[in-house]
């Protein structure tokens, strides 16, 4: 304060040029909680002090996520079989849906869901898969504005464009909630294939499916629209 | 409550200005030709419908002949169509420059053409006899293929010739077939041809270093370069108007490269030649083997010819028994061009070593593999623009 007292006005009017984009995060801040606000109604009970339980607890999603699946070529020749792998990366657009599982005694824990469906194209081969899924995850709502998630998802995503490189998966979401409005989920899984592309090629055949694997990299961005939840 | 407070509309000022903007944002995109399109789709791809209703043996072999493969996809070829004869011509206006100084890609493009052609004749129930230039005086006569009733021959390779298309993704890292030098081998028919097979563990490093040791050269020569990237196709646009030309969608490279390479503008020379090297060090020197058909190094034309009509042959066998083809041409291009301008014989030294028998002269490398993906058709100019 002092400091500022001191400033001139020739420092001070540049001063106010340098404040204004300080003013419009604030603005910005202002609207992000007034939404998120909107949305913690809907969605959790207000914590860290106890409070009932929410009247709207479902809660529609839209989710942007990018991750990795790998692929598997399997070639017979003479007998033997040579695999080959490669790594694709993914992005898909979700609606979902937030629903309650359990609440706990004490009100800064509870489980959980969410439920989606998506659709994204492959980056290398440029097909279109569907993403369904159900994430059951255990919540903890460490600061008013901060939740952690963590837990077990079980999903399939289907190739619509060869629906044999369809995949099973079983996934550990794990995320942080932002003034309970969006949420950063990192979400590393095992993938099962659920079928595979035969042909025979000369001395033997050839078979591409997706790999049974642990894929570490998947990360989704999700707003959770309090303002239609119910 | 749900009804929007008046003042939260776009006032019509604003509506306007988005109306002006998406106009000229479409007039942009119209002038630029950068506009995604789905591949493989419209006029320029027609001709892989083959032979569509046609039965005239005589048409059903031309329909053949310009869905052969060939360099650049330049197609530099025209036909002149009888019922009891087809002349097959070189269409100079169609070379690719300092590419290929020496006509070598040229004549083997049209050996492809006629191998094709030869083989559509004999399975719509003609028999052939094929002269190789036969006319001294006519130098863009390059073979006249006489046409008579026969009984049809039934081959394989007839059903795959509108199939067959270069493979530029990534292969399986897999061994070859024992038993496929062999059947390669069989299909070497023309005396003057041989056929090396590269697939010890040395021979494809050294093939795969020295091909991007090539690609690098033929990138640091700014003629070379401008001349190949003159046939490139950018848009939608450029494909229906020439039909010809190397396209993105047959490049090999990822559905997202191919969708933001569409959705932008024509890239620069450069630009064009990084994603090359790259496609080069990476997927296009994936492969079961190498392989490389040479002449004697006499280097004649009639030889080119007969080294386009295996090539034609093994791709087709190739593709018909699940296995992907791509030639890999740097390094004989690069060979045509230190010839051309007295270079020191880099590639040609290379070659020579590769094939291990004195007195040979590179004239076709490949690749051949089991493939991750499918091959896109290229585009073609249609019967009527090719002939006389």
């Amino acid at each position: 304060m002092g400091r500022r007292a001191r400033e001139s006005p020739a420092t001070a009017a540049v001063g106010a040029h340098v404040i204004r984009p300080r003013t419009h995060a604030a603005l910005a801040l202002v609207v992000l909680s007034t939404f998120a606000a909107s949305s913690a109604r809907a969605e959790e009970p207000k914590t860290p002090s106890p409070a009932p339980a929410p009247a709207r607890p479902w809660v529609p999603t839209v989710s942007l996520g990018m991750g990795s699946f790998d692929e598997r070529l399997r070639v017979r020749v003479d007998g033997s079989d040579y695999d080959s792998y490669r790594s694709q990366l993914r992005m898909f657009l979700a609606l979902g849906v937030s629903h309650p599982i359990m609440h706990l005694r004490d009100e800064r824990f509870w489980l959980d869901g969410h439920g989606s469906i998506g659709l994204g194209p492959t980056f290398q081969t440029g097909h279109w898969q569907v993403p369904i899924r159900e994430d059951v995850t255990f919540a903890y709502a460490a600061t008013h504005w901060l939740t952690l998630r963590a837990g077990l998802g079980f999903g399939v995503t289907v190739d619509a464009t060869e629906s044999c490189r369809s995949f099973a998966e079983i996934g550990i979401p794990i995320s942080l909630t932002l003034s309970r409005a969006f949420e950063l989920v990192y979400r590393p899984m095992l993938s099962m294939p659920l079928g595979s592309e035969s042909s025979p090629v000369f001395g033997g055949d050839r078979e591409l499916s997706t790999r049974l694997a642990v894929l570490p990299f998947e990360v989704t961005l999700r707003a959770r629209i309090g303002a239609l939840a119910w | 409550m749900s009804e929007h407070p008046r003042n939260a509309t776009i006032p019509r000022r604003d509506w306007l200005k988005l109306v002006v903007a998406a106009g000229g944002l479409l007039v942009l995109r119209e002038e630029t030709g950068c506009s995604y399109y789905s591949g493989e789709s419209g006029a320029a791809y027609a001709p892989w419908d083959f032979p569509g209703g046609e039965t005239r043996p005589e048409m059903i072999a031309a329909l053949a002949a310009i869905l052969a493969a060939n360099a650049h996809n330049a197609q530099p070829w025209a036909l002149n169509v009888t019922a009891s004869k087809i002349d097959l011509h070189a269409d100079f206006t169609r070379d690719t420059g300092t590419v290929d100084g020496l006509l070598r890609e040229m004549y083997i493009s049209l050996g492809c053409a006629l191998e094709n052609l030869v083989i559509a004749a004999r399975a719509s129930g003609r028999a052939v006899i094929v002269a190789l230039l036969p006319d001294a005086a006519d130098t863009s006569l390059v073979a006249s293929v006489s046409l008579a009733p026969a009984a049809p021959s039934g081959d394989p390779l007839f059903r795959v010739i509108a199939s067959r298309h270069t493979n530029r993704g990534r292969y399986a890292d897999a061994p070859p077939s024992a038993a496929l030098l062999p059947a390669l081998q069989a299909l070497v028919t023309e005396p003057n041809v041989q056929l090396t097979f590269l697939t010890s563990a040395g021979d494809k490093a050294s093939f795969r270093t020295s091909t991007i040791d090539a690609t690098n050269a033929f990138n640091a020569d700014a003629q070379m370069s401008s001349d190949s990237n003159s046939w490139y196709r950018q848009s939608a646009a450029d494909i229906l108007q020439h039909r010809d030309g190397i396209t993105l969608d047959c490049s090999g490279d990822s559905a997202f490269t191919k969708f933001w390479g569409k959705s932008l503008s024509r890239p620069s020379d450069a630009t064009a030649n990084s994603y090359w090297l790259a496609s080069t060090e990476g997927d296009q020197t994936t492969a079961s083997a190498f392989c490389i058909l040479s002449s004697p190094d006499t280097n004649l034309h009639s030889d080119q010819l007969s080294v386009g009509r295996v090539y034609q042959r093994i791709h087709l066998w190739a593709v018909n028994e699940g296995l992907a083809l791509q030639p890999l041409n740097q390094m004989a291009e690069r060979q045509d061009r230190e010839q051309v301008l007295g270079l020191p014989p880099q590639s040609t030294t290379v070659l020579n070593s590769l094939i291990g028998v004195p007195g040979r002269r590179a004239q076709m490398l490949f690749r051949v593999g089991y493939p991750w993906d499918a091959a896109p058709a290229s585009p073609r100019r249609p019967l009527p623009w090719v002939l006389m």
